[in-house]
């Protein structure tokens, strides 16, 4: 597991996604635009997610090393009936059809490694991750808008000082470091948590672990951008004019916050490779690294689709919550 | 046997480091546990203390649980739990009747009639016979099939897709044919590939055949809890890459015997993980202990770790085509592998890299191996005797030695053993990454670096790895290998020409 400390940390990010899926952003003024706009984000996702798909496809395929290799290699004969079992003796590109042809029939295929269905892993990975994840996320979305804003309108005060240093040592600390130091003393030293059980998993442990650092970053998003929104004329138009200046600056201070939880929602959901590792918990995370480790073709394709399609949803969301905050945002 | 190993050993091509062995760490509690030479754990005779529950660790989520399909060593584990052969292994690794009552074997040694035990049942109550077996190892060999140790049956008649295994018609007897007499028959019994698979549900398992009738998917029946078993437990939870739960098999015909009603199985590998569960006492057993804590645990002579031998041998193998022996004649290439051989220093890679007490390796066939005759095959005594102290390396680094072998190859030395820049030797030493091969890498460099040979390290992809060791595209390259039974062939059929694992590239 040391070979992959960070791969599926929030720390890289194939930001490419969401460029293609921001410069989408553009469509007319006028009534309904919301669902024309909508139409056409979802028609042009179609088309990026099938070249996520197929540079992905040519991609595995071009890595040296197969599926079925092992420390004891197999009988020719036995490796050629494998090969024949999942295609692999036919050329790439017809690989890749007779994928697609899958796909098309809701047939995601089976683990070359286990022979378990993949659309099956992956939901049932996904509903664990998921709920992991969605426990993360409000963590890290309640707690990093209240201490942001605490911080920002305290600023410089103990509390804001407080918070900072905290938030800037979580940042820093990488997730595996956090994940063993969070079992080993909740775990061992205090003894509140057990640290594997087949009854009780406890989620406590994981879902801290996973919503530190998106939380610490929502903290800092949202000081500063709630000082730079104080700064601004409007701020004091505003004031002059009597409005409740508190959700001014709290909605204006959101715009950034938003576009950062869509992808990081995508991301929490599909799972952490470290904090699966160190809890033990079979959530989406280890799929993708292990799918990638073992070759298992249909194993990383599934994982990669899957992450395509969620991460293309976030950011439409993401993206039509923004509109919805600051009516000034136009799609053009 | 010796004399094919010397053949082997002659060509310098194979460079022993070690003999495996295994660790684990196991509660007072615990009793009646048994490991073989191959790694399996049996777990039905254990007991701990006053609870029927005993958790443990064995390795992360296992591949395929289906016995045929298995390759891995946790796998083996579970298969030995969950599913049963004619034979089995007792706490002294012994081969004792599992499902077979006795056998009887042919004067030409020839043929095995093996008589079941009466009475026997699957897990859901259907009757196990001789048929179940018939089929079983049948379709365990077959092409079709595609089992990864289908060779296994390679010494049957018929092998692969006719296998001269035949039930008799009351179920009572099986009757197998070998093509040669077979010392290590009892330990293929006994062997997760030829355990019993129950017919209707293999067959009957959604997935099981493609459209066009082929097999598609072999052990669809064995994908999630609550498939047919007849070893002394049955696994009725799985949360995948979480926890297993295997309860006792009330039909398992030595049930009165098993004392534990549940194995509860953390599925992880993470050492750090793990090694914490054990000491928060959420695990009674695990089998993987964090590389920094064993040194300690050795040192402190803990009572709850345990070291047993393993029947397997690390090494490292030379690509026989690499351009390193270019120019050379067979004798000269010879020589030069086995002066590398002599300079490295085997205890100290144990001593700090293996940790775990391994016994340093001084043939390829390891220690403690059977003859087929009843006695360990490395024995230096009269009737052989092995060319140097016990072995074909001395387990002494021998700089003369090697100096006087590589002047012999044509390479010119100084006044202090230190190679001439005239004749220089760079290579490059190929092994997957990993910290432990990558430290083993480092001693072999830093003994050859003593007499001024230039070894770099190259650390690739595991899958990557295998595909060019196998292919041939290294100097030297890091090898192990594990016994599957307890014979020499085991270790040296695997060098022929055609051979999957001839990594070496003899007759190429």
């Amino acid at each position: 597991m040391d070979s992959f400390p960070k791969v599926y940390g929030l720390t890289q990010k194939p930001t490419f996604l969401c460029q293609v899926a921001a410069r989408q952003s553009s469509v007319q003024k006028g009534s309904g635009f919301m669902l024309r706009y909508t139409v056409k984000r979802v028609l042009l996702a179609l088309v990026t997610i099938f070249i996520i798909a197929a540079i992905t496809f040519f991609a595995m395929n071009a890595i040296p090393g197969g599926p079925f290799e092992a420390e004891k290699a197999p009988d020719p004969a036995v490796q050629a009936v494998l090969e024949a079992r999942f295609n692999l003796d036919k050329p790439v590109w017809q690989q890749f059809f007779l994928y697609l042809e899958g796909l098309l029939h809701g047939d995601f295929g089976i683990s070359l490694k286990t022979g378990r269905d993949i659309f099956v892993t992956i939901m049932d990975s996904f509903s664990i991750s998921a709920r992991l994840g969605g426990m993360a996320i409000a963590l890290a979305v309640v707690g990093g808008l209240a201490l942001g804003s605490v911080a920002a309108l305290m600023r410089n005060r103990w509390p804001d000082r407080v918070i900072i240093f905290t938030t800037t040592l979580c940042v820093a600390v990488p997730s595996f470091v956090l994940a063993t130091l969070l079992l080993l003393v909740f775990c061992l030293r205090l003894g509140w948590v057990q640290v594997w059980s087949t009854t009780s998993q406890s989620y406590l442990l994981p879902v801290l672990s996973l919503a530190l650092y998106p939380m610490s970053y929502i903290t800092r998003l949202t000081k500063s951008s709630m000082l730079d929104v104080l700064g601004q004329d409007y701020i004091r138009t505003a004031r002059a004019k009597g409005v409740r200046e508190q959700l001014v600056i709290f909605k204006h201070a959101l715009i950034p916050v938003i576009t950062y939880v869509g992808p990081m929602t995508a991301y929490i959901l599909t799972g952490s490779l470290v904090v699966e590792t160190v809890f033990t918990i079979g959530g989406l995370g280890t799929q993708f690294v292990t799918g990638i480790t073992n070759r298992d073709y249909p194993m990383i394709m599934g994982t990669t689709i899957f992450l395509a399609v969620l991460m293309v949803i976030m950011t439409l969301i993401s993206d039509l919550v923004y509109k919805l905050v600051d009516p000034k945002i136009t799609f053009d | 046997m010796h004399q094919a190993e010397d053949i082997l050993m002659e060509t310098g091509c194979l460079l022993p480091v070690y003999y495996y062995n295994d660790i684990y760490m196991m509660k007072p509690t615990v009793e009646g546990f048994y490991a073989n030479l191959y790694g399996t754990k049996f777990f039905q005779y254990a007991s701990n203390g006053d609870s029927t529950t005993l958790h443990l660790q064995l390795a992360s989520e296992p591949d395929k649980l289906d016995p045929a399909l298995n390759s891995s060593v946790d796998g083996a584990c579970l298969a030995a739990a969950g599913f049963g052969g004619l034979y089995t292994y007792d706490a002294n690794g012994q081969q004792v009747p599992n499902l077979a009552e006795s056998y009887t074997v042919s004067d030409d040694g020839l043929t095995y009639t093996f008589t079941m035990k009466d009475g026997l049942l699957w897990s859901n109550g259907d009757p196990l016979t001789a048929k179940d077996f018939e089929y079983s190892w049948k379709r365990a060999a077959s092409t079709a099939t595609a089992a990864d140790y289908s060779y296994m049956f390679n010494g049957i008649e018929g092998y692969p897709d006719n296998l001269n295994v035949t039930a008799s018609e009351d179920g009572k007897t099986l009757t197998v044919v070998l093509t040669a007499p077979c010392a290590y028959f009892l330990d293929l019994a006994a062997f997760p590939t030829f355990f019993a698979v129950h017919q209707a549900s293999v067959e009957g398992a959604e997935g099981y055949l493609a459209e066009d009738g082929s097999i598609a998917n072999p052990g669809a029946w064995a994908l999630e809890a609550g498939f047919v078993s007849c070893g002394p437990f049955m696994l009725t939870e799985w949360n995948h890459n979480e926890s297993m739960v295997y309860e006792k098999n009330p039909n398992y015909w030595d049930a009165e015997n098993v004392k534990l009603g549940r194995l509860e199985f953390m599925l992880s590998d993470d050492a750090t993980a793990i090694y914490a569960a054990y000491q928060a006492g959420d695990l009674d057993f695990i089998d993987t202990v964090p590389t920094d804590e064993i040194q300690g645990l050795i040192d402190s002579e803990n009572p709850e770790f345990y070291i047993v031998d393993n029947l397997g041998t690390y090494y490292v193998c030379f690509n026989i085509k690499s351009p390193l022996f270019d120019g050379k004649t067979v004798e000269q290439a010879n020589a030069m592998r086995k002066a590398f051989g002599m300079l490295v220093d085997r205890q100290y890679i144990v001593d700090t890299v293996g940790q775990t007490g391994q016994e340093v390796a001084t043939t390829f066939i390891p220690a403690g191996m059977a003859d087929g005759h009843g006695g360990v095959f490395k024995a230096d005594d009269d009737a052989y005797t092995y060319p140097v102290d016990g072995g074909y390396y001395s387990p002494e680094v021998d700089v003369e030695g090697a100096v006087e072998l590589l002047k012999s190859a044509g390479f010119e030395f100084d006044a202090n053993n230190m190679l001439s820049a005239s004749t220089p030797i760079t290579f490059e030493y190929l092994t997957n990454t990993d910290d432990g091969h990558q430290a083993i890498a480092e001693c072999i460099q830093q003994d050859l670096a003593v007499v001024g040979i230039n070894m770099t390290i190259k650390s690739i992809d595991w899958n990557v790895f295998l595909n060019e060791r196998k292919a041939g595209n290294y100097d030297i390259a890091r090898n192990g290998w594990l016994a599957d039974f307890n014979d020499p062939i085991n270790m040296l059929e695997m060098w022929t020409t055609d051979s999957g694992n001839n990594d070496v590239q003899f007759g190429r």
